[in-house]
């Protein structure tokens, strides 16, 4: 018993790393532009689905592919903020929650009818240690020092770089930021091509470990959104625990029941938090 | 004017009474029926969205409750559907209240708002896939076959159920019409409740009332989807799609007014059907992207949506 419960919680620890990217991009998107960007699991498929064929046209490996995904998910991120974010919040910005779901909408109904509902898988053949009789895939182990080192990097530009105080600036006070000379516009899209490249990441990641679908992101963005609100939206270390925590509680009680309970009871748990601490755990 | 009414009433109801006559194919009189139902389902979520502007992206949540509910009721507890349909209601009404209520008061506003209404839809689902003995799991359930029956509100004719759903969205009309203060103060309450409140308007009071009115609707909505398709499950009922579609009828009709859910619905319910017809099986989903293109293009160009378009471009001549 013990021992499947260690196991449940390195696999919860190895799935907290992919939530932790997902919302540290969300919190990211969040803080600057403070809005929830709902098509953030669209992007997440589309860097899936460029893992995928990239791997099977020129047989790249997923993890080698990392930076033509990222360098794409950012371009697309910077042209999405340019042609629609920022339009709309000119024209109404309570308007923009309305229209990037419509844009997520578009993006993955566009990859449903381009390359049908069959799921898609990248096999690589990978080693499995084992310790104490723990088995623990190498590619999960991969996955979570990849997505460790990216939120070390995402760290050190946000809290060391010139960009990075740029962007701390604009979320803590747009207005008198741009009074003080910063171009505000080019600071909201860094920040968002930023949140959308954190999926390329991720899908990267992912690509190895789970099958693709056009709607694979209304799998794992609801958990992302968790954590988010688990840490507060908005606050970025707060995210990174929380993101653990609730990988380790839905590998839990989803070895113990099922994984939609444990999704509901995660989801539920979340939702009472937002009713009386809307600040998040960590929250101030 | 008042004459126009009455003139328009009398119409209706020779088309109504004549439709049995008309020998219109029953594919036809379905996408009336659809037409109709998603009007009345994106009318109650114009209640919050439009009127208090409470914005909820989750709110299939309640029209699967109320589906679920009618078929627990008939299946379980031996209702009559005619019976259930007002009882799964009036539950998933209750549960739209309890839900809204508290986050209403807990000042959820914008985003953390709209992903409680999100998290409630995702709960919900996981939780009817979860209980499989229950609910069907994700292959979801099907209602009790009869031949025809009254009490059952199971005809072989389809035009019965044109009826029942003009019946009831003439019911939400009738309830609508006569709560004018409730609109008033709705409309207030989405500019500022903090000022509405210190302007003696009981907030909570009237949020509950549009909660109630809203959950009770869809819920009505729900229900009827059940007892017409007779199957449900899960992805349906508590899925992103019927949401959105609801949220975007309301949008490109006119978010805030009595009649542009109704001409969201019957702009949109026709160009889903034969996109679907026309498209089928080997393109599905080419109606999503077309409304999703409508909800992004209709936001930025159609504030108004096309009922304020229209009410604009008259005023101006």
């Amino acid at each position: 018993m013990i021992q499947v419960l260690l196991q449940a919680l390195i696999n919860g620890l190895l799935l907290g790393g992919i939530y932790a990217l997902l919302s540290l991009g969300l919190n990211l998107i969040f803080g600057v532009l403070k809005t929830i960007n709902l098509a953030h699991g669209a992007f997440l498929m589309v860097g899936m689905y460029l893992c995928y064929f990239l791997w099977e046209l020129f047989s790249v490996d997923p993890l080698m592919s990392l930076p033509i995904v990222v360098i794409a998910l950012f371009s697309l991120g910077v042209l999405i903020e340019r042609f629609i974010v920022r339009p709309a919040l000119k024209i109404s910005p309570g308007q923009l929650l309305v229209i990037i779901v419509g844009l997520s909408m578009v993006i993955e109904y566009t990859f449903l009818v381009l390359f049908s509902p069959n799921y898609r898988y990248v096999r690589i053949p990978s080693m499995v240690y084992e310790i104490f009789s723990l088995r623990i895939p190498a590619i999960r182990v991969v996955a979570l020092s990849v997505s460790i080192i990216a939120s070390v990097i995402f760290y050190y530009i946000i809290s060391k770089t010139q960009i990075g105080r740029i962007i701390r600036a604009v979320a803590l006070d747009r207005v008198r930021a741009a009074l003080l000379g910063i171009n505000t516009d080019r600071a909201y899209g860094i920040s968002y091509a930023m949140g959308v490249a954190l999926c390329g990441v991720t899908a990267c990641l992912l690509t190895p470990i789970y099958h693709i679908y056009p709607l694979v992101g209304g799998y794992f963005i609801p958990p992302a959104f968790v954590v988010c609100i688990f840490g507060g939206l908005g606050n970025f270390t707060g995210g990174l625990i929380a993101a653990f925590m609730v990988g380790v509680i839905e590998s839990i009680i989803g070895l113990l029941y099922n994984v939609e309970l444990a999704r509901a009871v995660t989801f539920a748990i979340v939702m009472a938090l937002l009713y009386f601490r809307p600040t998040g755990l960590m929250g101030e | 004017m008042k004459l126009n009414k009455i003139l328009l009433a009398f119409l209706a109801i020779i088309f109504l009474a004549a439709f049995p006559f008309l020998n219109m194919s029953p594919y036809i009189t379905r996408i009336l029926i659809l037409c109709l139902l998603y009007a009345l389902l994106s009318s109650s979520w114009n209640i919050l969205g439009g009127y208090a502007g409470l914005i909820s992206l989750g709110h299939s949540s309640f029209f699967g409750l109320s589906a679920y509910f009618v078929y627990f009721l008939v299946e379980y507890f031996l209702f009559p559907a005619s019976i259930g349909l007002f009882v799964a209601a009036f539950l998933s009404a209750a549960i739209c209240v309890s839900l809204f209520t508290p986050a209403f008061k807990a000042k959820l506003r914008g985003p953390y708002f709209i992903l409680v209404t999100i998290l409630f839809m995702d709960v919900l689902r996981e939780l009817f896939t979860s209980f499989r003995e229950v609910t069907g799991g994700s292959f979801g359930v099907t209602f009790p076959y009869y031949e025809f029956s009254i009490e059952q509100l199971q005809f072989k004719q389809e035009y019965f159920y044109l009826y029942i759903i003009v019946c009831l969205y003439f019911f939400f009309l009738f309830l609508w019409r006569r709560s004018k203060r409730l609109q008033l103060y709705l409309k207030v309450i989405r500019e500022n409740p903090d000022i509405a409140e210190s302007y003696g308007v009981n907030v909570v009071k009237y949020i509950i009332i549009a909660a109630l009115l809203s959950g009770f609707f869809t819920g009505i909505g729900g229900s009827f989807y059940m007892i017409y398709f007779r199957v449900i499950d899960p992805a349906t009922a508590f899925g992103f799609e019927m949401s959105i579609s609801l949220v975007l009828m309301a949008t490109l009709g006119g978010r805030g007014t009595l009649v542009g859910p109704l001409l969201g619905a019957f702009v949109l319910t026709p160009i889903s059907e034969i996109l679907r017809v026309t498209l089928g099986g080997t393109y599905y989903g080419a109606h999503c992207i077309i409304y999703g293109l409508l909800l992004i293009t209709s936001s930025f160009f159609l504030p108004g949506g096309i009922y304020g378009e229209l009410n604009k471009r008259l005023r101006k001549k």
